[in-house]
């Protein structure tokens, strides 16, 4: 077995032992059944007393061939309202950057938990998207506003 | 020995006092701290640390032990090596002398830490130090290593000495084997001492060995044994050793077997379960099959039956504890056997346990933990044994079918556990057990999921009798994890017509007359359920439409439920999405059936009206769209007036409520009337249709939609979120490919962009705007139109000579300019006649310029507009026509600047994450401009080159690359590069 496949098993165990409450993260299946290891269907709620609270935002973290060198792509399905994620759903964390924080030790479980901290502490040094990142700097209220309303449309079961 | 300290204190009384004081109440810890690390920082530390270890005083001497390791730590460079000999020494004499005294284990162990340090800093072999230790205590003094040749053999020498003395070689041999597991044996120096320690194998084997085999032998020294046993287990495994070292290492394995016998030992089960545990999850190759067979036989032993008994009775004492978590490791590591041997009587009961512990009655943390593990394993089982099928493909083995049953079992096993209590009890439960609870249940979920590949619907069908049963006799939580169990299956199944059968007898039955039916009260807990059993099935009501009124029924009973109501609307939204056309005649219905919830959550209430606007869109005439339309509008009318008369009452925030509701309500139905996605489009009829939207039926209906959108953002401009949802509606038209009630003339954008830059909205306001009329521009279906050619010149008018005044302020909005930006750049591929529109050519250098110089500012959104603008403008030159002259002409003025913008960033200025944006008009400009060379050779000799650190010859060897790239992927590397090396060396780490 690969690497990256004996890595990701290794996850899915670890990940089963003990995970965060309110967080989910499971590899996909294939139309016929398989495990597609490669790609995983994420909850990441709302932290507690942030303004997230109370929703649960579904990502897929989507592992490259030559995971853990390279970090996994962690994309929000739909695309999520907030100044770290690009149009496209993906998430613009140092952690995922190869080329910035990215580390082969890390789990999932860790980068789940940084993609919660950045829910609600977004980056304002890196932009992914101009309508949240705009609205975050010039109108904190309406930006407020709108998060709890995303979180109404996605709550946690 | 005592040395004067730096304070001048010498005597040992004094030190004692010192290193007391620290434990007394009240005592000032940080200050103490201080004295005490002066101490042992100074070169008098190591009398300081020899004099303390004198004294009386059980904190002394551990003070006295723990500052040798400090300064051994710290100051090992300073010693000569006859001074690190001669510590060695010293630290064995006290130990010997401490040992003799009986001191406490403490100061004991804190003495071997500190022989393991210096063991660790020394280059000085220390071979078979284990022996060394162990002939000094049966020689009572230090003996010199060569004398150790002439003690009695290893095996001999262990008879003589006392437990104190046992038990200190062994937790020596223990902290000297896990401190070495952590150096990296690759480096030579740690390759040194892996090398020693392995030298002692040959006297830790029988050391252990002799006392775990005798019986006499005290059960905490067997404790220690079997510890450190386990960290030279850990370091085998751990440790990147030769191969020659391994076949040493290997040697451990005879050990194992003797251990087992100790799992009935009541005062060592603990430390031997620990070690079975810890080397089955973390190592379990390391233990052959006959471990593996052993482990079965215990849990299938009458002492096994007790622990089993205690778990399921929720009697959760550590041994228990202990024990379930010995059985788990098992299951995991051993889950290949279990699913293989199918004829193993013994593996066949340990499966048997395993079911058992799915169903432990009680709700008790530890009892919910014990299911959640046994779900754990079987999720592990149900893997392997899909893992092995797909493997095996057709050379199936029998005992693949053997699993299936397994499987089958523990669902049934486990769904007996998730079925939510009798409320008395779970009213008892505080915030902890119902989060395990519902753990639970979603590890229920995973199981049931992973199933379906072998139990294909044998699971669905037994989860939908069990749910038809429940319903006939009534039992709504029997009912309620029936229905969980089916919605677990949804994603594998709901596709698939071979569920309808099963689904049509739940949807037959009186499952949504009861779920109603408020004599019976049901629990909400399980018409929630049921409301989830119908969202995840929609595509069954699509292809079984005869369900669609009871169940939307269903639904639209939910829109006044406080958390619920989304929910339901969102499904009512994708079942009118999806079966539109069968919904028709009901769509009065519906629509009556809205109106009594016009009280209701807005986020509810638009999604309805969008959802019954979709059933419009199917209506086969326009004339019938316009009327049921006119009804749909009339609502939205209702909350715009109720916003004005709030706004007048100057009760803002119920204006700004019902405003919203009234503006998001209009986008809905907009989406709801947009073409399903799937949708033929027939480009004959397409050309014919007849259009009620030309006529004044239909332009009433616009007029309509135009009011309340004019009406709502005038009254609450001050708004962003206003602005945004008036937006909103506009772009609701512009995706249409036919006329429809949305489908606005593109003057109704110009109006708005006018009305929105000259009335004083925010900047965020103004931002929404522009970027609405960027989404209209960028289209290309109707951009050769007159009327959007006309609309095209109007806005970028408003745009110019808001960048006009902006230019003018000491600091222009950077999101607005941004937005402007972004939008010449989205008019360029349609709209490039009206960008050089000739109203607009005095101004349109005050553009160009303002997008150069935003290049150079730290400003992240405008300079990423102008970079993009960029890249798309200096493409246009090759138009032959009048446009293409005037793109070459503005090029000859713009381009040497914007090179110079470039390069000015590209050698240092960027910050890392702006260089693959950056290197976008770069490459374009490199394929596309001719000139492109001779402007970036002069910007790159410019003072535009901000760095010293890079040469002008290595600059024109960058610049051949970059035109030899021809504008290809690897210019991004190539400016990285130059970006590093301007930025100089302490950059690597972004490479």
């Amino acid at each position: 077995m690969s690497l990256c496949q004996n890595r990701l098993q290794e996850e899915r165990k670890q990940w089963r032992r003990d995970h965060p409450f309110g967080f989910f993260a499971k590899p996909a299946r294939t139309t016929s059944g398989i495990l597609d290891l490669k790609k995983w269907e994420c909850g990441v709620p709302g932290k507690d007393k942030t303004l997230w609270e109370g929703g649960l935002f579904k990502l897929d973290v989507l592992f490259p061939d030559e995971y853990p060198t390279k970090p996994p792509k962690c994309k929000f399905v739909p695309p999520l309202f907030h100044p770290n994620v690009y149009p496209s759903g993906t998430v613009c964390l140092s952690i995922l950057n190869e080329e910035e924080g990215w580390k082969p030790a890390i789990t999932i479980k860790q980068i789940l938990l940084g993609i919660q901290d950045l829910l609600n502490d977004p980056n304002p040094d890196s932009p992914a998207q101009a309508e949240a990142y705009n609205l975050f700097k010039k109108d904190r209220e309406a930006y407020n506003k709108k998060i709890k309303h995303i979180v109404k449309d996605n709550p946690a079961p | 020995m005592a040395a004067p300290g730096p304070n001048g204190s010498t005597t040992l009384a004094d030190h004692e006092n010192l290193v007391n004081s620290l434990y007394q109440p009240g005592a000032d810890v940080p200050k103490i701290n201080a004295i005490l690390t002066r101490y042992q920082r100074s070169q008098q530390g190591w009398q300081f640390a020899d004099q303390l270890l004198h004294s009386n005083d059980d904190k002394a001497r551990f003070f006295g032990a723990l500052t040798f390791t400090i300064k051994i730590n710290t100051d090992w460079s300073t010693l000569s090596d006859e001074d690190a000999a001669a510590l060695r020494q010293r630290l064995l004499t006290w130990l010997v002398r401490l040992v003799q005294a009986r001191d406490g284990p403490v100061v004991i162990r804190k003495v071997c830490s500190a022989l393991v340090a210096q063991f660790l800093k020394s280059w000085t072999s220390w071979d078979r130090c284990l022996r060394h230790l162990l002939c000094c205590f049966a020689a009572g003094r230090v003996v010199g290593v060569e004398e150790t040749l002439q003690f009695h053999p290893t095996n001999d020498i262990f008879l003589k000495l006392n437990s104190l003395e046992l038990k200190t070689s062994l937790w020596f041999m223990t902290t000297l084997v896990e401190e070495v597991g952590k150096t990296n044996a690759k480096n030579s120096q740690a390759h040194h001492y892996h090398r020693q320690v392995l030298l002692n194998l040959q006297d830790t084997i029988p050391l252990i060995h002799v006392l775990l085999k005798n019986p006499k032998v005290d059960n905490e020294i067997v404790e220690e044994a079997i510890k450190c046993f386990q960290a030279w287990v850990n370091y085998a495994h751990g440790s990147l050793v030769s191969d020659a070292s391994r076949d040493g290492l290997e040697n451990l394995k005879y050990l194992a077997p003797l251990l087992l016998q100790k799992l009935v030992n009541e005062n060592l089960f603990e430390v031997t379960v620990e070690f079975f545990t810890d080397v089955l999850v973390n190592f379990p190759a390391f233990f052959d099959s006959s471990i593996y067979a052993s482990l079965a036989s215990m849990f299938t032993s009458p002492v096994a039956t007790v622990y089993f008994s205690a778990l399921k009775a929720g009697q959760g004492n550590e041994e228990a504890q202990d024990f379930s978590r010995l059985l788990f490791a098992y299951g995991d590591a051993a889950v290949q056997d279990l699913a293989q041997n199918v004829h193993d009587h013994r593996l066949q009961l340990v499966l048997d346990h395993f079911l058992d512990l799915l169903d432990a009655p009680g709700y008790d943390e530890a009892e919910l933990q014990i299911c959640s593990q046994a779900i754990e394993f079987w999720q592990t089982y149900t893997e392997f044994a899909t893992d092995s099928l797909f493997t095996a493909g057709e050379n199936r083995e029998p005992w693949m079918d053997v699993t299936k049953d397994h499987i089958a079992k523990a669902l049934q096993h486990s769904w007996s556990k998730i079925r939510p209590p009798n409320p008395e009890v779970v009213a008892s439960w505080n915030s902890e057990t119902r989060v395990d609870f519902r753990s639970l249940r979603q590890d229920f979920t995973d199981l049931v999921q992973a199933s379906f590949t072998l139990l294909g619907l044998a699971a669905f069908e037994h989860f939908a009798q069990l749910a038809l049963k429940s319903l006939s006799s009534r039992s709504w939580y029997d009912l309620e994890a029936a229905l969980f169990g089916l919605n677990a299956l949804s994603d594998s199944v709901a596709e698939d017509s071979a569920s309808d059968e099963a689904l049509s007898k739940i949807f037959r039955s009186s499952l949504f007359r009861d779920m109603m039916d408020p004599t019976l009260t049901v629990p909400l807990q399980a018409q929630v359920t049921a409301l989830g059993t119908i969202t995840n099935y929609t595509s069954f009501f699509e292809r079984q439409t005869e369900f669609l009124p009871d169940m939307l029924g269903f639904l639209f009973t939910f829109l006044g439920h406080p958390t619920l109501a989304i929910v339901a609307a969102k499904a009512i939204w994708s079942t009118c999405s999806s079966c539109r056309k069968h919904l028709i005649p009901q769509i009065n219905e519906f629509v009556k059936a809205y109106e009594p919830h016009s009280q209701t959550d807005p986020g509810v209430r638009e999604k309805i009206v969008g959802a019954i606007a979709m059933i419009v869109q199917a209506l086969p005439s326009d004339e019938e769209k316009v009327n049921s339309l006119s009804t749909l509008i009339a609502f939205v009318e209702r909350d715009a007036d109720y916003c004005y008369v709030m706004r007048i009452a100057n009760r803002t925030e119920e204006a700004l409520n019902s405003g919203l509701c009234a503006l998001r309500s209009l986008s809905s139905i907009g989406k709801g009337l947009q073409m399903p996605d799937e949708a033929v489009i027939d480009l004959e009829i397409e050309g014919n249709l007849s259009n009620s939207w030309v006529l004044p039926i239909g332009q009433d209906l616009q007029a309509r939609v135009k009011r309340i959108l004019h009406a709502v953002t005038g009254h609450l401009s001050f708004d962003n979120a206003i602005i945004e949802a008036g937006c909103q509606v506009l772009r609701t038209g512009y995706k249409e490919t036919a006329p429809g009630l949305f489908v606005l003339p593109p003057e109704v954008t110009v109006d708005f962009v006018a009305w929105a830059c000259g009335s004083g909205l925010s900047q965020t306001g103004v931002t929404y705007v522009l970027e609405t009329a960027t989404a209209m521009l960028a289209r290309k279906r109707n951009a050769s139109t007159p009327a959007m050619s006309n609309a095209a010149s109007k806005i970028w008018n408003v745009v110019l000579r808001l960048i006009k005044v902006s230019s003018k302020e000491p600091i222009a909005d950077p999101e607005v300019i941004a937005s402007c930006i972004h939008l010449a750049e989205k008019m360029i591929p349609h709209h490039l006649q009206s960008f050089f529109g000739p109203e607009n050519l005095d101004i349109l250098s005050d553009f160009f310029a303002l997008s150069i110089s935003f290049l150079m500012t730290p400003e992240i959104m405008p300079k990423r507009a102008a970079g993009s603008f960029w890249a798309v403008f200096v493409q246009r030159h090759e138009l032959g026509d009048d446009i293409g002259g005037k793109v070459h002409m503005a090029m000859q003025v713009y381009g040497p600047q914007l090179c110079h913008a470039l390069v000015r960033n590209i050698s240092g200025e960027a910050a890392r994450s702006e260089l693959d944006m950056l290197s976008l008009p770069l490459k374009k400009l490199v394929f596309a401009e001719p000139q492109a060379k001779a402007w970036l050779s002069d910007a790159l000799e410019s003072n535009s080159f901000v760095s010293d650190r890079v040469d002008l010859t290595t600059r024109r060897l960058w610049l051949q690359k970059i035109l030899g790239l021809r504008g290809g992927a690897q210019t991004n590397l190539a400016v990285k590069e130059l970006w590093m090396s301007c930025y100089g060396s302490n950059m690597e780490y972004a490479s």
